[in-house]
């Protein structure tokens, strides 16, 4: 693995099993994030890359091997405390609350915090990032467009201030000019000092984002490495670039 | 792109609605009006008794109906248990109150006797909200991934094993609770009067349910409920501790059962291993008639069909007569259902698919 | 439990891969021989000497200790096996030894209800087990079925001046009323039965699970209130009761089974059951009839493609129907037969009472019937015939025999009966929680339990 830079490590995953019932989705898989990077997974559908965000949340425990944030061990940890802990997720289909206003679902973001004035703070910031949600803010979220609900998703994961966001397919429905505009944002957000784990379907422009990716094929961790050098892979380029 | 199409077809029509049912349901309430006014008119004191003594349970199952309609909300599960839950309340009250305990009297002073009244109402929401949570805990939590009818079928034996340990505690004959509420009259209309007795539930009921609605819309507790039960693994994310907020929620619900139990045995002054069955019935049946899983939805379909059990119990012009008053209670429950399954106040969300 | 045993094998030097290596008679022979000397030290201290245990244990042993199912119609033998078992089981019921606890073999008259509950809890089981819709107004059908053998074969009619006897059996001249022969009552209660299912289920299928939970147990609530007040219909609109049910004092009596004399005097079929020196036996055998008939129809529906249409929308309703499965069509089905099995069980139930009266709908009933469903396996036909067959017993003598025993051991005075309904329930809440896919659980079923199912109907009311 060429880690270039030599910082913290924020996030450990070794070496995790995951199981639905009896159906395992991730086997042995191992992945690092460190301080301040963008890191993405990518891989085919059911690889398991949503697992692995599940299980780095708390939602799914796996059943073997360790989770570590910030050098602590999380494997057993409910997703309460793990977010408590700076550890924010904006989930594959956005899953945001139906019948809750914009602000309302922004505010259910940050459940964990007490400071009110700094959450204003991030929430105004959240409506300059996305002045679409700034327009739509006594919508009810479960009434809105894709798009819309995407960028409310996003904002919502913001707003808990994480260290680490854990992003599931930001790009998912959107329109192109949205993409790259979501893109943007994720930068963004990475320069305020958020380490970023990226999955996405769009793996040239994850790739492209991003400062080292992982290929994960039927719940295994195929490759690591560099994002330019992955980008360069040949196996990549042919199965998830689509060139031939 | 091709099986989206697919399944929004059949999903279309199953949602339409049928047109049936407002002519049907003017129908209805308009024989039933009319039949409520003949009967003013002809009994006059026998409607202001009843719509009173309608009203005043009406309230009472509004209290069980928020029950059934706050865990429905949250884990989209009818907890048959709950109105035997109620059930031991009433009869922990009854304890509490009676020779057993406090030993109170209709006589008793009234700074004895008015402590000893909130005494059991807090001891008794104590004791149903510790019930309902271990309930909870012990029965429904494992099964939160299993198919829905593994709750449900849950909840009906823990329904049954709730009224055996009523019947166990009191044995099988109705029990009578001490009559301690004042019943002197606070006024009188047509020569009926509304008694402190009466006004004992109002003041009970209408303060708690304030409370309720206080800590359901705008505390942090309040908030990570309506969040899990909109989407519970997205509340998780979002940092909240589901558990503890289902928890909660029982916890919550079982406290009103408790205040529902104490009032009942004090206004009706009796109750028995059974009284939670046939009221959870009808208490649920409020709630789906006001739109299970809305608050003022519960307490407003909880007051009409206190009040059409009152009527059909008490009023004589063409009426069915009281042994048909459950049969009249399902029949409604069905109706709705069938016509309208969102209740009167709520609205149909077909996102849930 | 297994692997617990494997374990301690393995520490005297047994493991499961030794076991594995030998031949397979071998291991038969080892197991068969394992299981005679465990039965010989349990039995021995509760029997001393009496044979008949013993010999009961060999054929429980003989029938189920060997693989059969690896010999040729091997597959057919436990059913056989099973069956002949029933059907000779008046005969050497006598003979049979005491059961601790449960102190006795079920005696004629419980053997016949537990068929009959059976029966019931195999119907259900098709709405339940094969369709996964909750019914908790199962009441209703055995209420139907058994208001249609009042009618059809009791005085009742006789109120209304309606008289005449359609190969009816004991009925004593000069008596009044419909007498109809048993069997065409069966067809008739069951399709009545089922036709009520049809209107019942129409308009409240559409709904979600738990929705139609609750509107069956209104239905069936309101079915009791009818059997309670049903001795004076329609007063209101044409000034004189129309009597259904005849309230609380029921309707009796209800004739008995039979063939009637010319059947009897060309075919030797008994004439009528109820008068013959072997009277508690024909009520049995034709309850085991009877049962056979529902087993077979069960199974025939379970393969047919309604049947796979059943589990398509109990596990998905949303992809069933957007593949093109029918929903209220298929639905209705389950509905119709469920309550069609229903409907013959409460009507032959009744012409063996002898009466219906309005006590016997109540709520619990349902209940009670789910119980075995849920008991058994949910979907398993086997398990089902265990749990209706168990809980009926149960409910018959069991419990009462278990109080007796518990009484006498511990010197106690409860009456164990009282607290039945506690009992149910303690039984619904342990199988939900630690073996929720039943005692003999279907295989689809338990793979539904480890692994969830997308049972979110199409229509959901939920409201904000
Ligand atoms: N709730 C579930 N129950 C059973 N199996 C599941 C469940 N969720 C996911 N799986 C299985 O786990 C495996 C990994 O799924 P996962 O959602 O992690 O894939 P993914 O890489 O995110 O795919 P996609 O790109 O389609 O989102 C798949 O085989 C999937 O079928
Ligand atoms: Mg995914």
């Amino acid at each position: 693995m060429s880690t270039a830079v030599a910082t913290r490590t924020v996030l450990e995953v070794e070496g995790i099993d995951a199981f639905y019932g009896t159906i395992q989705a991730l086997r042995g898989v191992s992945i690092e994030v460190h301080e301040g990077e963008v890191v993405t997974l990518i891989g085919a559908n059911g690889a398991g890359k949503s697992s692995t965000l599940r299980a780095i949340n708390g939602v799914l425990h796996p059943r073997r091997g360790k989770i570590r944030f910030e050098g602590e061990d999380i494997t057993r940890a409910d997703p309460h405390d793990i977010v408590k802990r700076g550890i924010a997720q904006s989930p594959e289909g956005r899953r945001l609350f139906p019948r809750m206003t914009v602000v309302e679902n922004l505010e259910m973001g940050a459940f964990q915090r007490k400071d009110k004035a700094e959450i204003r703070e991030d929430m105004d910031r959240v409506f300059e990032l996305f002045p679409r949600l700034q327009e739509r803010r006594d919508q009810k979220a479960g009434t809105m467009s894709g798009g819309e609900q995407q960028m409310c998703a996003i904002g919502r994961a913001m707003m808990a201030r994480p260290k680490l966001l854990l992003l599931d397919e930001p790009s998912l429905g959107l329109a192109p000019i949205f993409v790259e505009r979501i893109f943007e944002i994720v930068e963004q957000i990475n320069k305020q000092g958020v380490s970023i784990l990226l999955v996405e379907q769009n793996a040239l422009m994850a790739l492209d984002a991003a400062d080292r990716g992982y290929v994960l094929e039927t719940g295994r961790v195929v490759l690591a490495d560099d994002a330019k050098a992955l980008m360069g892979n040949e196996q990549v380029r042919k199965t998830y670039l689509g060139e031939d | 792109m091709a099986t989206q199409a697919s399944t929004s077809i059949p999903r279309l029509r199953a949602l339409k609605r049928p047109n049936a049912a407002v002519p049907i349901a003017v129908l209805l309430l308009g024989l039933i009006l009319f039949w409520l006014g003949e009967n003013l008119v002809r009994t006059p004191a026998d409607f202001y008794q009843n719509f009173v003594y309608g009203a005043t349970n009406g309230l009472l199952y509004g209290l069980i109906a928020i029950g059934y309609s706050l865990v429905y909300g949250i884990l989209e599960l009818i907890n048959f248990a709950h109105g035997d839950v109620f059930m031991l309340g009433s009869m922990m009250a009854t304890t509490f109150v009676g020779v057993t305990i406090l030993g109170l009297t209709a006589g008793s002073a009234w700074y004895v006797l008015w402590p000893g009244i909130i005494a059991a109402l807090l001891i008794s929401m104590a004791f149903c909200g510790t019930l309902n949570a271990s309930i909870e805990r012990v029965a429904y939590r494992r099964l939160r991934t299993a198919p829905r009818l593994a709750p449900l079928i849950t909840a009906i034996g823990m329904s049954f094993i709730l009224q055996n340990v009523g019947l166990v505690w009191k044995g099988p004959r109705p029990i009578s609770t001490v009559d301690i509420l004042p019943h002197g009259a606070i006024f009188t209309i047509g020569g009926v009067a509304y008694t402190w007795s009466e006004f004992f539930v109002v003041a009970v009921t209408l303060p708690t349910l304030a409370l309720l609605v206080w800590l359901v819309q705008r505390t942090r507790h309040g908030k990570a409920m309506r969040a899990t039960a909109q989407d519970r693994e997205a509340a998780a994310m979002m940092g909240i501790d589901v558990d503890r907020t289902i928890s909660f929620t029982f916890l919550l619900a079982g406290a009103l059962a408790g205040v529902a139990g104490t009032v009942f045995a004090l206004y009706n002054t009796n109750t028995s291993f059974l009284t939670g069955f046939r009221t959870g019935l009808i208490a649920f049946t409020a709630a789906v008639l006001g739109g299970i899983g809305n608050l003022p939805g519960a307490v407003l379909g909880a007051m009409l069909i206190g009040l059409l059990e009152g009527f059909s119990d008490g009023l004589a012009w063409h009426a069915l007569g009281s042994q048909w008053t459950e049969a009249v209670i399902f029949a409604i429950l069905i109706i709705i259902l069938v016509l309208r399954p969102e209740g009167l106040l709520g609205e149909r969300t077909p996102e849930g698919g | 439990m297994r692997d617990g045993l494997w374990a301690g094998l393995a520490r005297l030097g047994w493991t499961e891969e030794r076991w594995n290596a030998l031949q397979s008679w071998q291991r038969r022979a080892a197991k068969a021989a394992i299981v005679l000397v465990l039965g010989v030290v349990v039995l021995a201290p509760i029997y001393g000497f009496d044979l008949a245990a013993y010999l009961a244990f060999l054929v429980v042993a003989v029938i189920y200790v060997p693989d059969w199912s690896r010999v040729r119609y091997g597959n057919y033998f436990l059913p056989l096996a099973v069956l002949v078992l029933c059907f000779t089981y008046p005969y050497y019921l006598p003979h049979m030894p005491k059961l601790p606890i449960f102190t006795a073999f079920p005696t004629m008259t419980t053997a016949f209800t537990m068929t009959i509950f059976v029966m019931m809890a195999l119907g259900l089981n098709i709405v339940v087990g094969y369709a996964g819709l909750l019914d908790l107004g199962y009441v209703a059908f055995y209420a139907i079925g058994a208001y249609t053998a009042a009618w059809l074969a009791s005085p009742q009619a006789d109120r209304y001046h309606w008289s005449f006897n359609l190969g009816g059996v004991g009925v004593p001249p000069g008596l009044g009323g419909i007498h109809v022969s048993i069997w065409l009552v069966l067809i008739a209660a069951a399709c009545l039965a089922g036709i009520a299912g049809v209107i019942i289920g129409l308009p409240t299928l559409r709904l979600r699970g738990d929705y139609l939970a609750i509107v069956t147990l209104g239905f069936g609530e309101i079915v009791g209130v009818v059997a309670t007040n049903g001795d004076c219909l329609f007063q209101g609109f044409t000034g004189h009761c129309v009597n259904i049910t005849n309230g609380p004092q029921g309707i009796n009596p209800i004739d008995p089974p039979g063939f009637g004399h010319w059947l009897h005097a060309h075919l030797g079929l008994p004439d009528n059951f109820l008068s013959a020196s072997n009277s508690l036996d024909l009520f049995f055998w034709a309850g085991i009839v009877l049962v056979l008939f529902v087993v077979f129809c069960s199974r025939r529906l379970r393969d047919s493609k309604l049947g796979r249409a059943w589990v398509a929308i109990r596990e998905d309703e949303t992809a069933a129907a957007a593949m093109g499965v029918p929903l209220m069509r298929t639905k209705t089905w389950a509905y119709a037969i469920g309550a069609f099995m229903g409907g013959i069980a409460g009507a032959f139930l009744k012409s063996e009472q002898g009466g219906a009266f309005n006590t016997d709908f109540a709520f619990q009933f349902s209940i009670f019937v789910l119980c075995m469903v849920i008991l058994g396996g949910m979907g398993s036909i086997w398990g089902v015939i265990l749990g209706g067959a168990f809980l009926a017993y149960l409910n018959i003598e069991g419990i009462a025999n278990i109080g007796g025993w518990y009484n006498n051991t511990f010197g106690k005075n409860t009456d164990l009966t009282k607290y039945s309904y506690g009992i149910y329930g303690v039984i619904l809440v342990l199988v939900m929680l630690f073996r929720p896919a039943g005692l003999i659980p279907s295989a689809r079923r338990a793979a539904e339990f480890e692994l969830g199912v997308e049972d979110q109907p199409l229509m959901d009311a939920r409201a904000t």
